[in-house]
């Protein structure tokens, strides 16, 4: 038994009461930074282990398993583990200089803990094999975030918090009472043991009451079309910083809810099957697909069009999973990964840029070509990205996807998808143009810092890298839908 | 290390270089130098083919099982000497044609015609769909920031056109036809006699018209828009780009997807080539119609550019061998003679003001060697003699004649009828319309942006006399292979 997976959660609280014990806004960031940068060393220590030895579990307090809690590190769980704790890292190094001005001072230090705390509850989320602490680790985030982003600048930031906390709320008990149905039923919170003895439970209504309830929670907590109200609104009046964040975990979180309850613990009764949920789920998302992309067209504000790309994009990834085959779990894993890094990339340059966080229009990232050359060919390769060009990992992401649509039932939507990729082409020359050939001058003339410089390069270089090396996504994303979800197969 | 990586990385180096030196007064001089280099590489290329050739290197896989890859086949060979070589006569005029036009910017202005140079030489080297629709749309984004160049209002539109057709054409309809057949066959490679071993013609029919649609730089209707819009850039752009690189590398892609992809066995087989031809027979008479009407010198070329492209794509099509003769031949001289109309058209706007046809009465008074070489460049459109474009339309007339497809005759005479209502009008004003107002500003002609244009004017028609070395090359490696 290692102790690795306690670790990874049990650090960072380690760190919590120091950094609330100094009060230094300071001291907060560094020892933040430090924490992470541990953290992600753990993860990558695990991730090899889990690779090369399979999976890797911890007993906690040594009680064994249907009783006793216990985390569990499988490929699937260090593949998100990995992706959610990089991009926090990332997002804390470039958060120097901009929490000042976006965050009220006497709350920096609150607003590290919360931040640790959240991707705490994310790490708990993903390393956990007891379904009831998946809930307590999704309220932990939850509640964390709730903090996040009502330290927001605007007079609305508090409503936003407070809009994101009911919702939230409701999701939450959603899921709850799933957890609680499916435990009358089975008897244990164990996600390995309930696995087995889901089978046995007669398939009843109150059984697919749990299956409904749960997945709508899910859904509101990962912003699924079309319950992403929240999304859009968190995305406008967060502190940017926060929203950067979330753009790569948040959402993908619920992904991972969704992929690891319904396609690996439920998976023996099938649960997409009653009245073909995920025909009705898949259908759906393409519809939020079009509408997403329609009304990103639309937007004149910079982060709500990536706040309604990041909409689509998700349902994207939604579909890969509801085509119920190998392929669609592959892509889905791909695109998770891809999407998070330029989605991050594409937030976190608008974020150094403007710190004010104010509404931030097309008009006003006009000229940046002369002003920052070097950002703005990262924000292009980001933008070109996201549109799915060759040589991006956008490219690596459509391949799989479009290959797994051909080769399902479905193959009919695929021209519905590609003429939607082919539309984020509208909203993205939109930008594109702004910055290159407007002749308005960039007006915000504050400076960016070095470590920002380098968080933009290194996500815009993965960008480009893992479109070329795709040994890593691919490769990883294969070997989990093999061990994970198609063991049979 | 392989020649073929070698140049493709010189290219890539070129580019770096030009950055480096972007001093306005230097760049056209280093530009020169570099497609300079790069033609004699080809040269050098051509004169040891027989090593090169079917010797593919696979660079990186970039999804397992389908690497970038690059090698060289002889319908590529023709292709990569007439690209370099244009390049070479074009840069040679752009320098000169951008100081006239006191275009600012130079720089930038080289540094992505070199790249759009490096796309299509990875086009012509790359040896698998994937490795080639990777450089397809990077040459895309490539001559974007040269359609726009002018950064008014009308080219950025005109831009964005460029862009949609472009880049929507291959998402929609090239990938997916590329995903297909990698389901399909498993394999992406270019292989002479098709990859297709079972096939339903259903499948190859759909893919037909994907992959006829997808590559829209051939300009086949209802996808040809983007070819007029592109006309709002500089000359050179027009002339190298737009008549020879880009569409050239169009109708190079259908032609390797028709003849190594499909096969001639298959599409014969399946009669998915019927499609093609249908669109191909559509676009040639309507696009001729259209050009008719165009009074801008530069439209009216970029409409009859889409119609030539369509003889090519029509003559593949037809699948006879002298067919397919005829098609490489049209590559080669379609471009050398769309080359010069371009190049002269720029002469003439540069020297007098003159961008519309009706405008041109007695032109050839001010520019007698320009409007001699629009006379050549004409000849070779409408396909008469003693220009080599007589050559490519007999070939095709005996292609159609091989096959069973005669009624294609009719769409070819009509065509040809169409060509000569366009151009002889052009001619015609320049030589015997009586000027309306005689400002008689005395202009002489600038020779040194004359001189590259009457190279290729030679060179077309020494080739009309001493033709027989293509054609046996053509005979001997590319059809009876």
């Amino acid at each position: 038994m290692s102790q690795l997976p306690i670790l990874i959660i049990a650090l960072p609280l380690l760190f919590i009461p120091l950094i609330i014990l100094l009060r230094s806004n300071q001291y907060s960031f560094i020892l933040s930074i430090i924490v992470s940068l541990l953290n992600l060393a753990l993860i990558i220590i695990l991730f090899k282990q889990v690779y090369y030895n399979g999976d890797m579990f911890y007993e906690l307090g040594s009680w064994p398993a249907p009783i006793g809690i216990r985390l569990n590190a499988d490929l699937l769980s260090c593949y998100f583990l990995f992706l959610i704790n990089f991009i926090s890292l990332i997002c804390l190094i470039s958060s120097k200089d901009l929490v000042n001005t976006q965050v009220a001072k006497e709350n920096i230090y609150l607003f590290y803990t919360s931040w640790l705390l959240c991707n705490i509850g994310f790490s708990g989320i993903i390393l956990t094999n007891d379904i009831f602490n998946l809930f307590v680790f999704l309220e932990i985030s939850s509640l964390a975030s709730y903090f996040l982003i009502s330290q927001g600048n605007y007079k609305k930031s508090v409503l936003a918090a407070i809009q994101y906390l009911f919702i939230g709320s409701i999701g939450a008990v959603f899921i709850l009472m799933a957890i609680g149905i499916l435990y009358t039923h089975t008897g244990t919170l164990n996600m390995t043991d309930l696995s087995e003895k889901i089978i046995q439970a007669k398939p009843s209504s109150s059984v697919i009451l749990a299956i409904a309830l749960f997945f709508i929670g899910v859904a509101i907590k990962s912003a699924l079309f079309p319950l992403h109200g929240w999304l859009i609104r968190t995305y406008a009046y967060a502190p940017s910083i926060v929203v950067t964040y979330f753009s790569g975990t948040s959402t993908k979180i619920g992904i991972y809810i969704l992929l690891r309850v319904f396609l690996d613990i439920l998976n023996s009764i099938n649960p997409f099957e009653y009245y073909d949920l995920a025909q009705l789920i898949l259908f759906l998302s393409l519809f939020g697909v079009l509408l997403a992309t329609f009304v990103a067209i639309k937007q004149s504000e910079i982060k709500n069009m990536l706040a309604f790309s990041s909409v689509a994009q998700l349902s994207y990834i939604v579909i890969a999973i509801m085509l119920l085959t190998p392929d669609g779990v592959t892509a889905s894993l791909i695109h998770v990964f891809n999407h998070s890094i330029i989605k991050t990339g594409l937030f976190l340059i608008i974020t150094i840029l403007f710190i004010n966080n104010n509404n931030i229009t097309l008009d006003d990232i006009a000229g940046l070509n002369s002003k920052h050359p070097l950002i703005a060919s990262s924000f292009l390769i980001l933008l070109l990205g996201l549109v799915g060009l060759p040589l991006t990992s956008g490219f690596i992401s459509k391949w799989y996807l479009v290959m797994a649509i051909f080769k399902s039932d479905y193959w009919y939507i695929s021209g519905v998808v590609l003429i939607t990729s082919f539309m984020t082409l509208f909203y993205v020359w939109l930008l594109i143009e702004k910055i290159y050939f407007s002749n308005n001058k960039f007006s915000d003339g504050h400076k960016i810092n070095g470590y920002q410089y380098v968080c933009v390069f290194i996500l815009t270089g993965l960008t480009l890298y893992l479109g070329i090396d795709t040994h890593f996504t691919v490769g990883i994303s294969k070997e989990i839908t093999v061990n994970t979800f198609y063991q049979l197969n | 290390m392989n020649i073929l990586i070698a140049h493709l990385l010189f290219l890539f180096i070129s580019i770096v270089t030009l950055y480096l030196f972007r001093k306005e007064k230097i760049i056209g001089l280093i530009h020169i130098i570099l497609s300079a280099l790069s033609f004699l590489g080809s040269l050098y290329i051509i004169k040891n083919q027989t090593m090169y050739l079917q010797n593919t290197i696979d660079l990186i896989y970039i999804i397992p099982g389908i690497s970038i890859s690059f090698g060289l086949d002889h319908l590529g060979l023709i292709f990569l000497i007439i690209s370099n070589g244009l390049w070479f006569m074009t840069s040679l005029y752009s320098e000169r044609y951008l100081n006239l036009n006191e275009y600012k910017n130079k720089s930038s202005f080289f540094i992505f015609f070199t790249f759009s140079m490096f796309a299509t030489n990875a086009i012509i080297y790359s040896s698998n769909l994937l490795t080639t629709f990777i450089f397809y749309e990077i040459l895309t984004l490539a001559t974007y920031p040269l359609v726009t160049f002018k950064k008014d209002e009308k080219s950025i539109i005109n831009g964005k056109k460029y862009l949609y057709y472009l880049l929507g054409t291959s998402i929609i309809f090239l990938l997916p036809a590329i995903i297909l057949t990698q389901l399909t066959t498993g394999t992406l490679d270019y292989r002479v006699g098709g990859i297709f071993d079972n096939y339903d013609s259903l499948t190859i029919s759909l893919l037909a018209i994907l992959f006829m649609f997808g590559v829209a730089k051939s300009a086949i209707m209802p996808f040809h828009k983007w070819l007029p819009s592109a006309m709002v850039a500089p000359t050179p752009v027009s002339a190298l780009l737009h008549a020879v690189a880009v569409v050239k590398s169009g109708v190079f892609i259908l032609m390797k997807i028709m003849l190594y992809i499909f096969g001639v066995e298959v599409l014969k087989d399946t009669s998915a080539n019927n499609f093609i031809i249908l669109f191909a027979s559509i676009t040639i008479i309507v696009s001729s119609i259209i050009a008719l009407n165009q009074n801008n010198i530069k439209l009216r070329l970029a409409y009859s550019t889409i119609g030539q492209l369509s003889y090519i794509v029509l003559a593949t099509a037809i699948l006879a061998p002298y067919s397919i003769m005829a098609a490489t031949l049209h590559l080669i001289f379609h471009a050398l003679g769309k080359i010069i109309l371009f190049l002269s058209a720029g002469i003439i706007a540069t020297q007098t003001g003159i961008k519309e046809v009706s405008e041109m009465n007695n032109l050839s008074r001010k520019l007698p060697i320009t409007c001699f070489l629009v006379l050549i460049g004409a000849f070779i459109m409408i396909g008469l003699p003693p220009t080599v474009g007589f050559i490519s339309k007999w070939y095709l007339l005996i292609g159609i004649m091989e096959s069973d497809k005669l009624y294609l005759l009719i769409i070819i005479i009509i065509s040809t009828l169409l060509n000569a209502g366009y151009y002889f009008p052009i001619i015609y004003k320049s030589y015997f319309e009586k000027e309306s107002s005689s400002d008689a500003k005395e202009i002489t002609e600038d020779i040194s942006l004359v001189f590259p244009v009457m190279i290729i004017g030679a060179i077309v028609i020494l080739l009309f006399f001493n033709i027989s070395f293509i054609t046996t090359f053509i005979d001997g490696y590319i059809i009876r292979k």
